[in-house]
């Protein structure tokens, strides 16, 4: 599974947790965030920001169905935007 | 009635009770299927509701404030949450009002429980989604905060983020509420909006009913209902008066404030947070003279770290460019607990472990916050003051751990200024007699007052019974302010005020007369007092300052003043 480390001052608040959920909608797979062993639906604001992921937390991306691959890359990209 | 005073000002008019929704309690339904379709419906029409408050907002108050509902909408639309409401209600045979209940709370719950503040304030957000779709499920149609008439007074138990989202602070007069004090959330809009704010009164909301006529005074506390004309109408005077000195002092944004003999005053605000600046800003501070950094450590659960402080520092050093910022060393103990730190119950909390002296005892704790100032130091005018010193020794050794932090960050490579200025505030009596030997030690001075009092008298300032016995008019307090201002003058240092005589209108003149350098206070008294000093002249004040210096008693300096 792919590995996401989050590199945000303030780790995921709000508004980047909002930036995933609305890019994840779009699309009908399921997708889920791992963390400690602990999973977690992307799609859910309230899951996603329940979630505390501070500065330095790694996560584990879960994506099945269809378009997995483009919503991999899609959800990189965002987080490699947030990162940067 | 009387309640604390959070936002100052007079408001007069139409009571406006917010509804509360009743308690939900747990049934067993029969037809799931019917359970389900109204809590669809409900989730359609409230979806409706924020997506209509959102757009109304946005083009009345900016984007910028209706971003709530934006927020609100997308925990609506979050799948687990929906799902969970209909998952407890097909499973569980549940009726759909103690469904929404169920997740709300725990929704709420864990956001509460989070280390983070800003996750802690979430749960508001939620709590407020769940009042919504249960007001829509029991078909109360709560009366409308957005749509009260000119001249209300709202009356509430407490107020929700989305309650003062929708407050229009043209046709808001006032708020009382039953909960709530200083530095509680609707205290905290009500000052941002200039709404006056009376809080923490039992029962209110069933003292009064829709359209009471009241009174509500946000500068002592005081509500007064179905008053009388003769009271009504001193009340409009005042609160004309208010409106039209507000207009007036709005020419003295921008402009110096400076005798008319031409001594340069630094008028500068008293601030608790972050969220304080723009107020101060708002009302041109000439700098902060009093950031009370106590209020990180009591807002947070457990100990601030470095970063977190560096953090806030640099923000406060920033927003005020290079106008100085005086930033008070934690002052910790006597009436401000922190729930974390294991303070022992003492009989005078007052006269006992507390502030410095806290500090000089738990080195790293004090430590922690003196790097943190270092480091933001760069960003910025900055002064530290330490609290509650009462004793060369203590100066000693707090100033010893200060260069100490300012090594270990060398050795670190970090950065700090060189141009600090180290202050006390005098506030214990035998700081104020021994000031000449302080003032050989430090760059400057700042006299708390509402401490000086209460040491100096020997009058425990929570208690009301001695409200008379607690006054800055007692002359033997006044001579020891003028004995410091003195003493600190003679060392060439300069002396500010920062408790809340600073801003006492009747004792700026005297204040000034005694060579008082800064005044900070809190920020809607700025410009008021910048229009005040502006018109006096400091060599004519001498004689009156003299005749105050050597009454007798309170009674005396108030004839002196012209006070009744």
């Amino acid at each position: 599974m792919t590995k996401v480390k989050i590199l945000s001052e303030h780790g995921l608040h709000a508004r980047p947790a909002s930036l995933i959920v609305n890019a994840l909608l779009k699309y009908d797979c399921d997708v889920n965030f791992i963390k400690d062993g602990n999973k977690f639906n992307a799609k859910s604001i309230m899951n996603i920001m329940g979630m505390g992921l501070q500065n330095g937390d790694e996560i584990e991306l879960d994506i099945t169905g269809e378009d997995a691959e483009i919503v991999e890359k899609e959800l990189l990209d965002i987080f490699n935007e947030l990162n940067g | 009635m009387k309640g604390i005073a959070v936002s100052p000002g007079i408001g007069i008019g139409k009571v406006f009770i917010k509804e509360e929704l009743p308690e939900v309690e747990r049934r067993t339904i029969e037809n799931i299927e019917n359970e389900i379709e109204k809590i669809e419906n409900v989730f359609v029409e409230v979806e409706e509701d924020l997506k209509n408050l959102y757009e109304e907002k946005k083009i009345k108050l900016g984007e910028d404030k209706a971003q709530i509902f934006k927020a609100h909408l997308m925990i609506l639309q979050d799948p687990e949450f929906s799902d969970r409401i209909r998952n407890n209600i097909k499973n569980e045979k549940m009726n759909a009002e103690y469904a929404n209940k169920l997740v709300i709370d725990e929704f709420a719950n864990m956001f509460e429980s989070m280390d983070d503040e800003y996750f802690r304030q979430r749960a508001l957000d939620i709590k407020d989604i769940g009042i919504r779709i249960k007001a829509k499920l029991l078909n109360i149609n709560t009366s409308k905060l957005s749509e009260v008439k000119k001249g209300t007074i709202v009356i509430a138990k407490d107020l929700t983020p989305s309650d003062t989202a929708q407050l229009n602070e043209e046709y808001v007069n006032a708020i009382i509420t039953e909960f709530g004090g200083e530095t509680s959330h609707s205290a905290i809009i009500a000052n941002t909006l200039g709404i006056p704010g009376v809080m923490g009164i039992k029962n209110i909301t069933n003292e009064f009913k829709n359209d009471d006529l009241v009174i509500v005074n946000g500068n002592d506390g005081l509500i007064i209902k179905n008053p009388d004309i003769i009271t009504l109408n001193r009340y409009e005077e005042l609160l004309k008066e208010e409106k039209s000195e507000k207009e007036l002092l709005k020419e003295m944004i921008g402009k110096e404030t400076i005798s008319l003999d031409g001594k340069k005053i630094e008028i500068s605000a008293n601030i608790a947070s972050l969220k304080d600046i723009k107020n101060a800003l708002d009302n041109d501070a000439e700098g902060v003279g009093l950031f009370r950094s106590e209020f990180i450590y009591m807002e947070n659960t457990k100990l601030p770290a470095e970063e977190e402080q560096f953090e806030i520092y640099r923000e406060v050093l920033k927003k005020f460019e290079n106008k100085p910022v005086v930033i008070r060393t934690m002052d910790i103990g006597g009436d401000k607990e922190v729930s974390y730190l294991d303070f022992e119950k003492e009989m005078n909390p007052f006269l006992g472990y507390r502030a410095i002296r806290y500090c000089l005892d738990e080195i790293e704790v004090f430590k922690t916050q003196l790097k943190a100032l270092l480091r933001a130091s760069v960003y910025g005018k900055l002064r530290i003051m330490f609290p509650m010193i009462s004793s060369m020794v203590e100066l000693k050794k707090a100033k010893e751990i200060f260069e100490e932090c300012k090594n270990e960050l060398k050795e670190d490579n970090k950065i700090y200024s060189n141009d600090i200025e180290i202050g006390i505030m005098i506030e214990v009596p035998t700081a104020a007699i021994m000031s000449d030997k302080l003032a050989k030690e430090v760059d400057f001075f700042s006299i708390g007052t509402n401490d000086l009092i209460q040491y100096s008298t020997a009058t425990d300032r929570m208690n009301a019974n001695l409200k008379d016995l607690y006054t800055p008019y007692n002359p033997g307090v006044l001579r020891l302010i003028n004995m410091t201002i003195e003493n600190a003058h003679k060392e060439g240092i300069w002396v500010g005020m920062c408790g809340s005589v600073a801003g006492n209108q009747d004792l700026i003149p005297v204040l000034l007369a005694m060579g008082l350098d800064e005044f900070s206070m809190a920020p809607t008294t700025m410009l008021k007092s910048r229009k005040l000093i502006n018109s006096l002249n400091i060599e004519e004040l001498q004689n009156i300052k003299n005749r105050v210096l050597d009454a007798a008693d309170k009674n005396e300096i108030k004839k002196i003043l012209n006070i009744n």
